[in-house]
């Protein structure tokens, strides 16, 4: 008998979960460490190394060791947060053929879910060592805000990586299901997920063992990386006024300073100041080394930062809003991932709230135990299994005349779900009909995200407007989208396939599994 | 023994007539159900029905059906939560129809977001631009100025109704103006 787990698939760590003997299992590697840096690092005859051994490399590899892939998964190569984390990262970002996104490390050049592959038999692997037993199925976690070629893409890593995927799972919403497993709750709740890189806010209402989500928003390019950045970038400029001299473009500066932003960011949730020091931080032309060193203290941090925590809020206005409900509304706060020890985030999230975010919930697990508690009622016939109905987080639609989009599945409309439009011929004699799919909120459709592109072809030749066509859009409990166009008039079913724009990883052929099985050298449990 | 086989049967037999069932009785709700019932009916229903507690073990089949039944569910759910789009269901209904036409959906969804968002209620980009800038001088207070662009989207969008509903108040507005005695 194989397991399910739970994977909480994270930009900066990641964490797996199981259900065992009824009870949700946090599991942990030989060293009793539970969070895994997603991180992969790439050496010399394909070896690869994952975890707690590559994030080590990460300082003096930069340019062999990939990290928080997760912020490139299902993106264009030209979309500005691709553009924006290429001038911060030491590894290559490269663009692929088709506009994907590819990385470049240490000669290798891959696609984002092939590196989130690794990370996934990372987690597998140190499951089955816990476990000792093999693990093939899972219920991965995404932020809920991610779209259709996001989610597409993270299915793809964990079919690369040789898990079958149960699920894909909003983020916030796993915790909310670790939150109310076995309470009995009645009440509504938000999850405020900021993560390394993400920042969810899905509203709730907890009713038993029912749990629906009224609405999510999120924006999947505001973690704590921005807020290691946006101190980085302060005392970078601290540096710079000490030296006289601009470092701009110095990449190898820049990551050192990133590290220490983080270090420091880290030591004030509880101190409430620090010494900073960045020994050998740059070394001038002329070949003398300059070391950094200050003292930062909580306040100051705190004024770095407060424009990124603002726009949290602003997310949580619009969250609340969708949902028709006030923050005083709230029953329960529930404060997910890592950024939310900081103090400052605590504090906003009480004042906004007027309450105190609920306690117990350990803010690194609580994503992964929802996951396992999700994996284990959808494998387990006699699991006490709650109704979990989630939302889609952005609107779905088509291009019209004029380049407006129109909305066939708005925002937080519960999945599974499905809408249909019929399409009429616009000349005579047309037989074939584009259709361009988008995802966003966007009146005109350059606002929204370009999901992909199908021609319904083979049309009767027939005056215009005589030829009706229906398509349907059909969005899964992942959150997936796929579409069928069926011709009104002969009842012919036309087979669509939508192409994932940001795909990347091509036909399955191009893709060799091998390399994610037994690579030589991978860090075993 | 399958602790849910009363549930699959009872989908499986939903699935077969699922074409006929009109949303009021896939929530097991009168057609005079108080609005207030919608919700209560709605999560009874998925607490029995809903495919992942059903389809544990299941054939791809089943699924395939369970699927297809909780996605009317859904359905109907969003025909009767919200007032307006029921009341366009329950004449369509009238009609013989078994569920809402999707297009009748959309444009209840579309109505109610241009009384939310008047800025949207253009339906080309040409008229847009003149009704956005009509919109704007109209809330910034110069009447004459919004009659005048909202005119040019109305020659593009003749039977624009929220165009002619704000032309009309503006029009009002440069008249009081008139009225009004000099300062």
């Amino acid at each position: 008998m194989s397991r399910a787990v739970g994977i909480d698939l994270g930009t900066c760590n990641s964490v797996v979960a199981v259900v065992k003997n009824g009870v949700p299992v946090v599991l942990a590697d030989a060293e009793g460490r539970t969070l895994q840096p997603s991180v992969v690092a790439f050496g010399y005859a394909n070896t690869v190394v994952v975890g707690h051994r590559a994030r080590r490399q990460a300082l003096h590899a930069p340019e062999s060791t990939v990290t928080s892939a997760k912020r490139l998964i299902g993106r264009r190569y030209n979309s500005p947060e691709v553009l924006r984390m290429k001038a911060g990262v030491g590894f290559g970002i490269l663009e692929g053929d088709d506009g994907s996104v590819k990385v470049r490390a240490q000669a290798r050049i891959l696609a984002p879910q092939e590196v989130s592959a690794h990370v996934l038999v990372h987690m597998k692997r140190l499951a089955e060592a816990a476990l000792n037993e093999p693990v093939t199925h899972a219920v991965i976690t995404v932020p809920a805000y991610f779209n259709d070629a996001q989610r597409q893409a993270t299915r793809e890593a964990a079919q690369l990586a040789g898990l079958s995927c149960l699920r894909i799972l909003n983020e916030p919403t796993a915790a909310a299901l670790a939150y109310g497993f076995r309470k009995n709750h009645k009440q509504y709740v938000v999850v405020y997920d900021l993560g390394g890189g993400t920042f969810d806010v899905s509203v709730l209402r907890i009713d038993g063992d029912f749990y629906e989500v009224l609405s999510t928003a999120g924006d999947t390019f505001l973690g704590g990386d921005d807020f290691d950045d946006a101190v980085a970038e302060q005392l970078l400029k601290q540096f710079e006024a000490q030296l006289g001299t601009s470092l701009a473009g110095q990449r190898a500066v820049r990551l050192k300073f990133r590290d220490a932003a983080e270090q420091a960011k880290i030591a004030l949730s509880t101190a409430t100041q620090v010494e900073v020091s960045v020994p050998a931080a740059w070394r001038a032309p002329d070949g003398t080394e300059h070391a950094f060193a200050t003292t930062l203290d909580r306040a100051t941090f705190t004024a770095w930062v407060m424009p990124l925590v603002q726009r949290t809020f602003a997310v949580c206005d619009e969250a609340l809003r969708n949902a028709r409900l006030h923050a005083r509304q709230i029953d329960h706060v529930l404060l997910v991932g890592g950024m939310t020890r900081v103090p400052v985030i605590r504090e906003t999230v009480q004042q906004y709230f007027g309450r105190v975010p609920a306690e117990g919930v350990d803010a690194d697990a609580v994503v992964a135990v929802g996951a396992a508690i999700q994996a284990h009622a959808l494998t387990d016939a006699h699991a006490e299994s709650s109704v979990l109905l989630d939302v889609t987080p952005q609107s779905l639609g088509i291009r019209t005349m004029g380049g407006f989009c129109e909305v066939l599945i708005p925002r937080n409309t519960a999945v599974p779900t499905d809408a249909s439009k019929l399409f009429h011929t616009a000349f005579d004699e047309q037989t074939e009909v584009r259709v361009a799919v988008y995802q966003g909120e966007g009146r005109m459709v350059e606002e929204n995200t370009l999901l992909g592109e199908f021609v319904l072809s083979d049309l009767p030749a027939l005056p215009r407007g005589q030829v009706r066509v229906r398509v349907t859009f059909s969005l899964d409990a992942d959150g997936i989208l796929s579409v069928e166009a069926r011709d009104d008039r002969a009842g012919r079913a036309h087979s669509v396939r939508i192409e994932s724009c940001a795909s990347g990883v091509g036909s399955r052929e191009e893709v060799d599994r091998s390399r994610f099985e037994d690579t030589p050298g991978q860090e075993l449990m | 023994m399958d602790p849910r086989l009363r549930e699959r049967i009872e989908v499986e037999t939903l699935h077969e007539v699922l074409s006929e069932i009109d949303c009021y009785a896939l929530l097991g709700l009168p057609a005079d159900a108080p609005q207030d019932a919608v919700e209560g009916a709605f999560r009874a229903v998925s607490r029995r029905l809903h495919p992942d507690r059903l389809s544990v073990g299941a054939s791809p089949e089943f699924k395939i059906q369970a699927n297809a039944v909780f996605r009317a569910i859904g359905e109907a759910h969003r025909t009767l939560r919200d007032p307006e789009t029921r009341a366009a269901y329950d004449a369509e209904r009238k009609a013989g129809a078994v569920r809402l036409a999707e297009e009748s959906r959309r444009a209840v969804a579309a109505e109610a977001q241009v009384r939310a968002d008047p800025s949207r209620a253009a339906k080309t980009p040409r008229a847009d631009a003149f009704w956005r800038r009509g919109l704007q001088a109209f809330h910034a207070g110069d009447a004459a100025s919004a009659v005048m662009q909202i005119g040019f989207a109305i020659q593009l969008e003749p039977d624009n109704a929220v165009f002619q509903d704000y032309l009309a108040r503006a029009r009002q507005a440069v008249a009081e103006r008139k009225a009004a005695p000099k300062a």
